[in-house]
């Protein structure tokens, strides 16, 4: 705008000759000025208004273009840009001195802006100012002042002045709810009036409280409460940052809202970028991403920082990148606290692909268990220390024991007690560190780490577990483990019984009926125990028959006949063919004839008898039998000797089989529709499995299934037995359809036979570990395939291009070695094979006690 | 009741002892009675069932953790701290130029 056309200059309501007459400044001009103002374009608009008053050059264009400066001076006090305002004061007090009033509440509002606030407020001390006047102070203290301090000490203004009161009261109640929680009665502010030009404070002072408050929706109504124009709403967007994340904000406003922490949104997309790095193993990305995490952690939630930090170390772990450039992107390594072990061990039992892998994992199990009994996650002995151990002994379990020798070894020349993870943290975690030399390494060694499990927890299924592992790894130190299990649970019949066991194989025989006195003591009704005592008296009677001393076998069989368990079933006969030895001892001719005839009475067939007496006969090693001729058979011969088995299975008597007996049995069992006793059978199938009677055993399975579903689970067990090795088909689904039923029976024995026998057949048949799931339809398949499938299956399989079966049975009959040995004999050479092979099989060496084993010629090798 | 831990289903933290574990179950109880609140009843009494026996608890804390689990689920459930800093960085927003 030139000076040509200031109309302040002049009288602008009296135009000059040369002059236009003033033109009316149009609604839509107005209306234009105003759309600028709003979209906040006070450079626009002002540009906008000057060519209005150009054109128009009235007193109403003059108006129009004064307001503008003030929207545009206001503008620019609110950026901070105090020397661009100052400057158009001056243009504007040069063009148009006339807008004097003007200026002052300009330079007022300028004033304030800089804390000094005696211009904007001095016309308040004026009793007489115009009620307008003071509307447009207060619209002005309301919008502008931003100073509450201020405000509240100015002097211009009286100190029980309301304004200035409001403002005192206003910025302690500030400074209270930032600095910490408020009572209600601190937020009442009854100096500031609803008509207050410092309400919206008030309402911005409780939104504050209600957000520290937790009360997100008070703090939110408070906030809507605050006027979009006042001073006070400047706050309104960073608070409600606070509660809803959002991305643009001012750096004050970013930095108040990581001062206060409310906002975990950035941390969240700094540990998706991170979590992806770490999926796709890019150890550059993986480095920046920790180094961004960390860092925003420690802003927005330093309490977490520690988790993350061994999070962050466990999962580059598992990424394989370096751990240590790992913790110097962190800022330092993660803290090695219990935490921290139990979340390595288990990320090292996920990528332990190879035996060293899996000692680690334990050895950082045993890290775990120190740092929790310290920190007291749990006591030294409980359940919880005995899980863990329990646990290292899975983890053992997955390696060989040649595997485990190995890697014993291994650790005993390298492992420093994790001296490496202890570097650089606190000296309360560095104290439980293990140095070098008072390494224990006991958590190697499944036998020490079952130990502890039971000492942890001395219960019986702990012992239980270590007695199946010692049976397994070292039969030797059974009884110990029995020994240690009887005396931590003195109460328990499993470990007498075991004990028991133990000493009758050695025959100990009193020593075995001692313990079992001690179990009866505990439990007399216990089945076991009770078939235990028959057992133990019968063997001692039978000893002192064997050793030919009537008398103290009399005391025995007196107390057998006591028993109740010797009057049921068939044991009053077997009693009577003990009675008989005995007799015949004493040559007690008629009194043997006596027991006989009732054994026969008892049995009802003397058949049965004949062979019952038989096979007691020989187990009390008398050489002639003084039975004479057998009767003429009333009954098949299998049931007949599938009594006698029943009885010598309960009685611990080992049966040998007569000869041409296989044979006969064979026929009888073949015939089509045969009835007999289940339990009979079964035990028939053992003996003829024991004495290696394949295509019998065969044949009673056949002969059981046939009997009804009540025992099928255990004659298909006894067919998968008795199949010939290279029948793995018909192997694999007997076994399957048996431990199928055995479950739904809840056959407990079978089902441990079953995976005794699975487990002793892994190592040299295709005989997989869990048996696969077979339905109902598919059982009744199997079961009558293999009642159909009488003819034992002797032939083997073909095999093409002249290639050899390999399974052991035809290795044996074409006279190959195993494989081992095939390859040691490659190694080593056939003599020095054989002389180990010799000794192993006890011909070499010195033997302590008994007589000497003559040495093994090369036709006692099993091969 | 939306969580699945057994010890968030209890509101009880994961060192817990028999005895807490004991009465924060009858807390729940009554909280969730099987007539009014059957499915959260159901709720509570699997997670006592899983925490009243030391041994399975004992597992549990040893293998619950996955050292696989994403690292933004360590944010899970967290409620950020609400720190004081003062009046200050309130009022540095306020001379912030307006944009």
């Amino acid at each position: 705008m030139s000076q040509n056309h200031a109309p302040g200059r002049g009288n602008s309501s009296q135009p000059t000759r040369f002059e236009a007459p003033p033109a009316e400044v149009h609604s839509q001009e107005r209306e234009r000025v105003a759309q600028l103002i709003a979209l906040n374009q006070s450079g626009r608009a002002l540009d906008f208004a000057k060519d209005v008053h150009k054109r128009c050059r009235s007193a109403a264009s003059e108006t129009l273009l004064l307001d503008t400066y003030g929207v545009r001076f206001a503008s620019l006090v609110e950026r901070n840009l105090d020397r661009e305002a100052a400057a158009l004061m001056d243009l504007v007090r040069e063009r148009y001195p006339a807008s004097r009033e003007r200026l002052r509440e300009w330079n007022a509002a300028l004033a304030a802006r800089h804390g000094d606030l005696s211009a904007l407020l001095e016309p308040l001390n004026d009793p007489s100012l115009p009620v307008e006047k003071q509307a447009a102070i207060a619209a002005k203290v309301r919008r502008d002042v931003l100073d509450l301090r201020a405000l509240a000490e100015c002097r211009t203004l009286a100190p029980e002045h309301p304004v200035r009161a409001a403002a005192a009261a206003l910025y302690r109640a500030f400074e209270a709810v930032t600095r910490g929680p408020v009572a209600d009665a601190e937020l009442a502010l009854p100096e500031v009036s609803r008509s207050s030009p410092l309400a919206p404070w008030k309402m911005l002072v409780r939104a504050i409280a209600a957000y520290y408050r937790r009360d997100d929706a008070l703090c939110e109504k408070c906030l809507t409460a605050v006027e979009p124009d006042s001073a006070a709403a400047r706050l309104a967007p960073p608070l409600r940052a606070l509660m809803h994340p959002r991305q643009t904000l001012t750096p004050a406003a970013a930095a108040l809202v990581n001062q206060v922490g409310g906002n975990l949104d950035s941390l969240l997309a700094i540990l998706k970028r991170l979590d992806s790095a770490l999926e796709r193993r890019n150890q550059p990305l993986i480095l920046q991403e920790a180094a961004n995490a960390v860092s925003a952690c420690r802003q927005a939630d330093p309490g977490l920082l520690e988790r993350l930090k061994q999070h962050i170390a466990v999962r580059g772990m598992i990424a394989e990148a370096k751990a240590e450039k790992v913790a110097s992107a962190m800022g330092g390594p993660a803290l090695r606290n219990a935490y921290f072990w139990r979340l390595f061990a288990r990320g090292l039992e996920e990528i332990s692909r190879n035996p060293m892998a899996i000692a680690h994992s334990c050895s950082v199990w045993e890290e775990f268990r120190k740092h929790a009994v310290h920190e007291g996650w749990f006591p030294a002995k409980g359940p919880e220390a005995a899980t863990l151990y329990l646990h290292i002994a899975d983890q053992l379990g997955r390696l060989g024991p040649d595997a485990l020798h190995g890697v014993r070894g291994n650790f005993e020349r390298l492992f420093d007690g994790h001296a490496d993870y202890y570097r650089g943290q606190p000296s309360e975690i560095r104290a439980l560190m293990s140095s070098r030399s008072n390494l224990d390494l006991y958590f190697l060694s499944p036998h020490a780490v079952l130990e502890r499990a039971c000492e942890a927890d001395p219960c019986a299924e702990n012992f239980q577990r270590w007695l199946r592992h010692a049976e397994e790894a070292s039969p030797a130190t059974c009884d110990l483990v029995a020994e240690r299990w009887a005396a931590a649970l003195p109460n328990d019949i499993p470990p007498l019984l075991r004990l028991m066991q133990s000493a009758e194989k050695r025959n100990a025989l009193q020593k075995a009926f001692k313990l079992m006195e001690r179990a009866e003591q505990i439990d007399g009704l216990n089945t076991e125990v009770r078939r235990a005592r028959m057992r133990l008296l019968v063997s001692l009677a039978v000893r002192h028959l064997r050793e030919k001393k009537p008398k103290l076998a009399e005391k025995e069989l007196r107390q057998i006949e006591a028993l109740p368990q010797a009057r049921q079933g068939d044991v009053p006969a077997f009693v009577a063919a003990l009675r008989f030895v005995w007799c015949l001892l004493r040559d007690a001719r008629q009194e043997a004839a006596s027991a006989h005839a009732e054994a026969v009475r008892f049995l009802g067939d003397g058949v049965t008898a004949q062979l019952l007496f038989l096979e007691v006969e020989r187990w009390c090693r008398r050489q002639f039998s003084a039975l004479g001729k057998a009767p003429p058979p009333t009954v098949p011969l299998f049931a007949a000797f599938g009594r006698v088995c029943v009885l010598a299975e309960d009685m611990g008597l080992t049966l040998e089989t007569i000869e041409a007996m296989p044979a006969q049995l064979m026929k009888e069992l073949s015939a089509p529709k045969v009835s007999a006793n289940p339990r009979a059978l079964a035990a028939l199938g053992e003996v003829a499995m024991q004495q290696d009677y394949f295509p019998l055993a065969y044949t009673i399975a056949g002969a059981g299934l046939a009997q009804g579903a009540e025992s099928q689970a255990r004659f298909l067990l006894l067919r998968a037995r008795s199949l010939p090795p290279w029948e793995e088909d018909r192997r694999s689904s007997c076994l399957a359809a048996a431990s199928e039923l055995a479950r739904r029976q809840h056959d407990s024995d079978l089902l441990k036979r079953i995976g005794e026998w699975r487990d002793e057949l892994l190592g040299w048949l295709d005989v997989p570990r869990q048996a696969q799931a077979v339905g109902a339809e598919e059982i009744g398949r199997v079961v009558q395939r293999e009642i159909k499938e009488r003819k034992f299956p002797a032939s083997r399989p073909d095999f093409q291009d002249d290639e050899d079966c390999q399974c052991p049975a035809c290795r044996a009959e074409r006279g190959d070695l195993p494989p081992e040995l095939m390859e040691m004999m490659d190694r080593l050479g056939p003599d020095a094979l054989a002389q180990a092979m010799a000794e192993m099989l006890g011909a070499g060496g010195k033997k302590k006690r008994g007589r000497p084993k003559p040495p093994l010629d090369n036709m006692d090798l099993p091969f | 009741m939306t969580h699945d831990d057994p010890h968030q289903v209890l509101g009880i933290p994961p060192e817990a002892g028999d005895e807490e574990i004991r009465a924060a179950y009858l807390r729940k109880v009554k909280e969730y009675p099987p007539d009014r609140a059957p499915h959260d009843f159901e709720k509570v009494r699997d997670a006592y069932e899983i925490l009243r026996d030391p041994r399975r608890r004992a597992r549990r804390l040893l293998l619950s953790t996955d050292p696989k689990q994403p690292l933004t689920s360590l944010l899970e459930g967290r409620v950020s701290e609400r720190r004081f800093p003062g009046p200050e960085p309130w009022l540095a927003i306020l001379r912030e130029p307006k944009p």
